[in-house]
């Protein structure tokens, strides 16, 4: 998002948090429902965003616009945050449609938040996206563009009913629709950032060769944490290929102290001369 | 002999110790991964303290250049072989600038746009490495040209000069003889080169871009066949490699040089040619998505060639007064000279040399149309000799070519008009010369004179080529201190009077003995093919066929 945009996003997140203090868990999950529904509208009516980010009508006429066509439709709450979200500055229509979607995701991650589960939601997701990761077919079918959403959806809630929770299972379905744009496996990624950013926690992929005790997964956990002034949660994926070591990946940065990695190295070096 | 014991101890204390240093330390790098591939350009996501320009490498070693820094990704042109990248490979930093290796050990070699040696001749020792997107220097650090560069083609040298430190372009269609000056440019150096003296030196780089790779290896041979390659780089990016090789091609090429400049030194380099590298950016910027503009090239196109050329300079001398005089080579489509990038070209360089398809083709070699070409350096790229001689040349020519037309269709001429035409083509005569045959200055020099002189007025046309080369080869036996005074920079009467005297007296032995023996020399031939000129017969005052008007 640019400047604009995100700083119109900052003044709805903003209200999110306000919000989402006084507010019971399953009222904000509804909430967020609203919000996300709002989303899917948006993405199908390209000429409502447009209208709606108008950089040439001032915030009132954008906000009476939204007001006067979803009253009555979905919850005050939302209308309310959606309100706030649409009287800011927007730099492109489809960031709009980024900001609508983000702040009902972060609403959904705040009603799991307050239910004391969002840990869970993180684990079941990277969970959930290793499994998609190590089955190529479920790979490419969840991924296959041309495959209708809700068939895709109708294919993973068989997957996951009674195995997660129903906030999971959501996200999965807007990680299906493609969040933000990107690619399923990106967004499921981006989700898991998301969660793990709202509770103040940095994700780190670890890839070992066989799994790490809870003791020295610990270690790595508070050595990760001294460097980045901040929790971070330990994602570990057993990978028998990188022969031995470790590899973590913090955001962008990668420690890679595995084999395969010097193999790879020295094989490249050989092929040099 | 001492015979040569080990203990097996002492081998395993060693094995341990080396085992032992085998240090696992784990450096931080950055990573991100690649969104999508295709046609040598890769978007990737993530590396979000990326450096513009930064090298950055795929996960089967190939490396690639970050054009574009985006919100989300970063667009990325591949250098070498795209075939083994896929989407989700991770791609590493290197957090280098593009850069290439340069130094002395360069000479005499053929890279890559890397600056990787492709002829076979090992590893190049570098002294260091250069950036390629360095800025070029600035107004307090130049000084004016004033020093020649001597091409050894009397036809440029005497009216198109070329200064060390100038951009001269060499522009024209295709098989117009384009590469042949710029090489004839490079050959010249030769005598430098053997003299040893810094000052009078230049180290050459030839940069071939998007050419046939048999061309390059034929031009190679004859530079070595010329001893020329000893003071020669060739900078090769031929056809069949990636677009983002031929686009750097060029600013491989000046780094090397400008390394070179800044040590003191003089380069002569050619870009050949230039109108490939910009279709190659071309191809880049359109699948990097960058908005085209006029024929489809990206709005930097002209930044893309003025930075490039505006690093050739001529260093003050509190820089140690090097240089780099850039030959840049642009091929036009039908003479055009008013489309986009040559007239981009011709606006950033300091004159322009214009080859010419008929001139070509009816054997004027090299076929510079003397009208457009200019040198906006001018005299003071001249040695003294030769601006004194060469002042009534371009006139004399420009008069010429205006006659000729008119001649065509008039049926009497006065006398004055007559001996200028006369005049005029023995100077296009004079003026022709072979490839690869650099003509030292001494000898241009005199050969310009008895032109403008009009001292071969009394020569046939024919006779002229042979007049000039006989004679020249006269005065190297019977009088080389003439040559060598001029050679020395040196014109006064003294000079001119005994050229005279012996022209004369050459000119007696020459014309005597022309009744008893007429050796010609096989005329340069038309090319076959469709006639280029058209022809006007002239009926003559009195011929009893005149057709008779108003019967």
């Amino acid at each position: 998002m640019q400047a604009a945009s995100r700083e119109s996003y900052k003044i709805a997140a903003e209200r999110l948090d306000e919000y989402v203090r006084g507010a019971e868990p399953s009222a904000v999950a509804t909430t967020a429902d609203d919000i996300l529904s709002v989303a899917a509208l948006l993405r199908r009516e390209p000429r409502l965003r447009r209208a709606l980010s108008d950089p040439a009508r001032s915030g009132e006429d954008r906000s009476g616009l939204i007001e006067g066509m979803l009253r009555g439709k979905i919850g005050a709450d939302a209308l309310a945050l959606l309100t706030a979200l649409v009287s800011g500055r927007w730099s492109a229509p489809s960031e709009l449609l980024d900001g609508v979607e983000r702040l009902g995701v972060e609403a959904l991650l705040a009603s799991a938040d307050s239910a004391g589960e969002l840990g869970e939601v993180e684990d079941e997701l990277f969970r959930f996206g290793q499994v998609v990761a190590g089955s190529p077919e479920l790979s490419s079918v969840l991924s296959d563009p041309m495959v209708p959403a809700d068939r895709r959806g109708t294919l993973v809630d068989q997957l996951l009913s009674g195995k997660a929770r129903p906030v999971t299972a959501y996200l999965v379905g807007v990680a299906l629709a493609g969040f933000g744009g990107r690619s399923f496996t990106g967004a499921l990624t981006r989700l898991v950032e998301l969660a793990a950013d709202r509770r103040d926690r940095q994700v780190a992929y670890v890839t070992v060769a066989s799994p790490l005790s809870d003791e020295e997964e610990q270690r790595l956990g508070a050595r990760l944490s001294a460097i980045y002034g901040r929790e971070v949660s330990v994602r570990q994926t057993v990978n028998p290929d990188v022969l031995g070591g470790v590899s973590v990946r913090v955001g962008s940065d990668l420690y890679d102290g595995t084999v395969l990695r010097r193999l790879n190295e020295t094989r490249n070096a050989l092929a040099k001369r | 002999m001492a015979e040569l014991t080990i203990s097996t101890e002492e081998i395993r204390g060693a094995l341990e110790r080396f085992v032992s240093s085998y240090s696992t330390d784990v450096s931080r790098e950055e990573v991100g991964t690649v969104a999508d591939a295709g046609d040598g350009i890769a978007h990737v996501e993530g590396l979000p303290s990326t450096m513009t320009n930064e090298l950055l490498e795929f996960e089967d070693g190939t490396l690639g250049v970050a054009l574009n820094l985006d919100v989300r990704d970063i667009g990325v042109v591949v250098l070498g072989d795209y075939s083994g990248i896929e989407e989700g490979q991770r791609v590493k930093r290197t957090e280098r600038v593009l850069s290439v290796p340069v130094g002395d050990a360069f000479l005499g070699r053929v890279v890559n746009a890397l600056g990787q040696p492709i002829d076979g001749l090992g590893d190049i020792t570098n002294e260091g490495y250069r950036e390629l997107e360095l800025q070029a220097p600035n107004v307090m650090s130049r000084q004016s040209v004033f020093e020649p560069l001597q091409t050894g083609i009397k036809a440029i040298d005497a009216m198109t000069p070329i200064g060390r430190g100038q951009r001269q372009l060499i522009i024209g269609d295709r098989k117009t003889g384009k590469t042949t000056v710029a090489l004839d440019a490079i050959l010249n150096q030769r005598d430098n080169w053997r003299s040893g003296d810094p000052k009078k030196q230049v180290r050459c780089i030839y940069v071939a871009i998007g050419q046939k790779a048999s061309t390059i290896a034929s031009l190679k041979g004859t530079l070595e066949e010329a001893g020329a390659m000893e003071y020669t780089t060739i900078v090769a990016s031929p056809a069949s490699d990636p677009a983002g090789f031929k686009y750097l091609a060029p600013y491989t090429g000046s780094s090397i040089g400008q390394h070179w400049m800044y040590g003191g030194k003089h380069v002569l380099i050619v870009f050949d040619d230039l109108s490939k590298q910009a279709e190659a950016y071309r191809a880049v910027s359109l699948l990097l998505r960058r908005p085209p503009g006029r024929e489809a090239y990206p709005g930097d196109v002209f930044y893309l060639h003025s930075r490039l050329l505006e690093r050739c300079a001529k260093l003050s001398d509190e820089l140690g007064g090097g240089s780099m005089t850039g030959l840049p080579i642009i091929e036009t489509k039908a003479n055009d000279i008013s489309a986009f990038i040559p007239t981009n070209v011709i606006s950033i360089t300091d004159g322009q040399i214009f080859l010419e398809t008929d001139l070509f083709n009816q054997g004027v070699r090299p076929a510079i149309n003397v009208g457009t070409s200019v040198s906006r350096v001018g005299g003071a790229a001249q040695v003294k000799p030769m601006r004194k001689v060469a002042g009534s040349l371009r006139l004399n020519l420009a008069q010429y070519r205006e006659l000729e037309a008119f001649a065509a269709f008039a049926s009497d001429l006065d006398k004055a008009s007559r001996a200028q035409l006369e005049r005029g083509s023995r100077l296009v005569e004079l003026l022709k010369q072979p490839n690869y045959s650099p003509y030292p200055v001494q000898e241009q020099v005199v050969s310009v004179w008895a032109g403008t002189e009009g001292k071969l007025d009394d020569v046939p046309v024919g006779e002229i080529r042979r007049f000039e080369s006989e004679f020249l080869q006269y005065l190297r036996h019977k009088n080389a201190g003439v040559l060598a005074a001029i050679a020395d920079n040196k014109w006064d009467d003294d000079i001119i009077g005994s050229l005279e005297s012996a022209i004369t007296e050459f000119k007696q032995v020459f014309l005597g003995r022309e009744d008893e023996r007429q050796i010609n020399e096989a005329p340069a031939a038309p090319l076959e093919g469709e006639e280029n000129r058209e022809t006007v017969t002239r009926f003559r005052d009195g011929a009893t066929d005149r057709p008779v008007e108003n019967q």
